[in-house]
Order: C-alpha cells, then structure tokens, then sequence
C-alpha cells in the first residue's frame, strides 16, 4: 500500500534509463515566426503622432450630430477604414481637416461632423539605438534577433519536454510493478468522467446533446463517448502515477499528509472563493492522488528538459 | 489599452467607457491566443481599454464572477455587462462585439 493509497507499487522503473534521443532532433529556427515577432514588436512600440488631415488608418475622434441616435456623440474615436463604426462615414472623413466641420451622408441619415484630433500611426525601424534605447540587457538589433531565437529554442525544448515526459509516464506504466486497486481505479474513473462532463456542460456543449460530427469536430474524437473514454482511461492512469510520485515524495520527506490536505483546502476556501459544497468529494485521497500523480508527471518533465536542453543547446 | 487587474483596482477599472475583461491563466492554450488577438487590438484601435484578469494569482475575482472556465471575456459598458463568452473568441468575434458595444 503507497500511503494513502490502497494502490501498491512493488517496483518503480528508473526512468533515468531512458533513451530521450527521439525527442533531441536538431533545433531549427523559424524564419517566418521571427519576422512575425518582430513586426509584433515594432507595432507594441507604434509611435502616434498629430496630423492636420485624415487618411485612412488614421485614429480619428469626432464629434458628430445627427437625428439618428448612433451618429449623435459628443466624442467618438475611430481608426479610419476599419468600418466598425459606419463605412459610409468613415470613407468620407478622409480628406477632411482637424477642426473643420461639415455635413455627411452616412447610412441615409444628414451627420454634422466635427474632427476634433487626427493621429498617424509609425512603426519603428528597429535599430541598434533602438534596442539600446528601449531594452536594458540588450543593446544592438543582432542581440534582438538572437534573444527571439533563444527563446524558440526553449519553447522547443519545453515542448519535447512535454512530449517525452508523456512517453516516460506511458513506460513507468509497463515497466514498473503496480498492484492497482480496483476500488480507486473505479473511483479515478467515474472522478474523470464527472470532471468532463461538467467541463463541457459548462461551456455550452453539453457531451449528452452533441452529435458524432460536432464530437469530430470541437473535439477530435468520433463521439462524445469515446472523448469521455480517453479522459477517463487518463484519469485511471492517474491512479498508478500518484503511488510512483508518492514513493517519489516519501523519499524527499514531502508526501503529502493530513495537515497538509487542510492547508489546502483552507488556501481554497479564503483565498480561491471555493465554497465547500463544491469540496464535498475533495477528501484527502484525492487531493494525495492530485498531488502525487501532479508530482511525478514535473519529475519526468524536469529530467526531459535538462537531458534535452543539454543536448540541443 | 491592456491594464492588469488586482483585488484593489478591478471595480475601477470597469467603471467607466467601454472595456474588455479578459479572465485568463497562464497554463492555458487558448488564452494565449486571446492575448495575442488583443494586443494586436490595442495596436488597431488603442482606445478601446483591455482589463485582464490572472486567475491564477487572482483566484477570488475569478470565483467571485463565476469564472469557470478560462478564457472568458466580458463585454463592459460603465460598469454594466452587457456579454460574457466563455471559450475563444476569434479577431473577427472580437472586432464585431466591439463594434456592437463600443459604437453601438
């Protein structure tokens, strides 16, 4: 028995045995994303600057009267030819002076309009002094480029990371000796399936009521039941991942115990808003079994990102 | 405009004009998409006032406006919300509730 667990691990694969090799392939940069952080960039630094005529792209504020209630504000702003206000309007703002006023047509309706502040919008070029200017630890275009690639590069290791702890976690399974418990893989099971079903119901796709191609479709699955089988089967799993995080947790003196589980539900309740209606099957093997199974899953993606890190970097 | 929302500033910063209200966490997919769509929102139309709302380190705002699932966003006219939508909303979703709310 592993704790608060019935379920009991006789032996506990090494994951350090691994081989990672599969999930260490060559690092590639993305051009095409790191243009696109780029041009992000420029366009969080846009400068806007007054101008004394309005074109299109402009950020305009009017005032504008008229008997339709929509064209009677006393300010309203606009970014020109974007036609989220009126597209009719916004056409004929062009060329107009700020200050000046004049009588449009818009949506069959007479609007006075009066511009009262015209801006243009200018992206920077990105330059040594602007970086210098605007990053503390970087100071030319060239550290620019390569802190963008550094950083693909960790979101590439942090994914394989991702991916290879999956992989470790569905080999502990088969390698290790686990005797499960049928009660809490029945309980993990029927736990899972309430969790999804309550997720969906809540977001207004109640898996009841949705169709085989809405299931294809929102998600990925031939049926709503098959998408609850596959949540189910991982929160099954769950079951033996928790006893090998506990036996994990043991060693480091951290398993968690009784007085732990009331912090827990304490932090909930005072500092979450949780109410404790919504804690009645949160008992302290579940919150054993979250914890522990949330524990071992870190471990292996912690050894998969320094093995993967050390290797591409 | 995006503005981060606390404990102390979140009722102010919803009271007045027009504001989006962006409930969100940082271990969540979607979310990130959102942020992105906003931003590039901000650069579009930089009067419309972004709140965003982590409620990670912000559990009680989210509990105490029912937030259940992440990301919702709330469409906020002086103080009064006139939409929620939970789930991703995408630039063109977002761009008509704007002209809906903000202009309408």
């Amino acid at each position: 028995m592993s704790g608060p667990f019935l379920t009991e691990v006789i032996s506990a694969w090494d994951y350090r045995q691994s081989d990672l090799s599969a999930f260490c392939a060559p690092f590639e940069v993305d051009r095409e994303q790191l243009a696109e952080s780029l041009l992000f960039l420029r366009k969080k630094y846009a400068c806007r600057t007054g101008v004394d005529t309005v074109e299109s792209g402009d950020i305009v504020t009017i005032r504008c009267r008229s008997e339709k209630t929509k064209f009677n504000k006393d300010s309203i702003t606009i970014n020109v030819g974007k036609n989220l206000y009126s597209r009719e309007l916004e056409t004929q703002l062009i060329g107009l002076s700020v200050g000046g006023e004049r009588d449009l047509i818009a949506d069959d309706a007479t609007v006075s309009v009066q511009v009262l502040k015209a801006e243009r919008t200018a992206l920077p070029e990105l330059t040594d002094g602007f970086v210098e200017k605007t990053f503390r630890d970087l100071h030319t275009y060239a550290d620019l480029e390569s802190w963008y690639i550094n950083d693909q590069l960790e979101n590439h290791i942090k994914q394989q990371a991702a991916l290879a702890a999956n992989e470790l976690q569905h080999q502990a399974l088969e390698k290790s000796k686990i005797l499960v418990d049928e009660g809490e893989r029945a309980r993990a099971r029927a736990s899972g399936e309430k969790i999804v079903r309550e997720h969906w119901a809540f977001n207004g796709f109640p898996l009841e009521q949705m169709t085989d191609g809405q299931a294809q479709e929102i998600l990925g699955y031939s049926s709503a039941q098959a998408y609850i089988d596959w949540f189910a089967d991982l929160s099954e799993e769950d079951v033996s991942y928790a006893a090998l995080g506990y036996e994990l947790l043991l060693a480091e003196g951290r398993a968690p115990t009784e007085e732990s589980y009331r912090d827990a539900i304490r932090k909930m309740v005072e500092e979450e808003g949780v109410t404790e209606e919504q804690l009645k099957d949160y008992t302290f093997t579940a919150y054993a079994s979250q914890v522990c199974s949330e524990h071992y899953y870190s471990v292996l993606e912690t050894y998969a990102y320094q093995i993967i890190k050390e290797k591409l970097s | 405009m995006i503005e981060y929302a606390n404990y102390e500033n979140y009722n102010q910063l919803l009271s007045e004009g027009f504001v989006i209200v962006d409930f969100f966490s940082e271990t969540c997919g979607p979310c990130k998409v959102l942020a992105k769509y906003l931003e590039e929102i901000t650069y579009e139309l930089p009067f419309v006032n972004i709140v965003k709302v982590n409620t990670t380190t912000h559990p009680k705002l989210g509990a105490d406006n029912e937030i259940e699932a992440v990301p919702t966003v709330f469409f906020v006219k002086d103080g009064e919300i006139l939409e929620r939508v939970v789930g991703l909303l995408d630039r063109e979703e977002i761009t008509e509730k704007i002209s809906e709310y903000y202009y309408g």
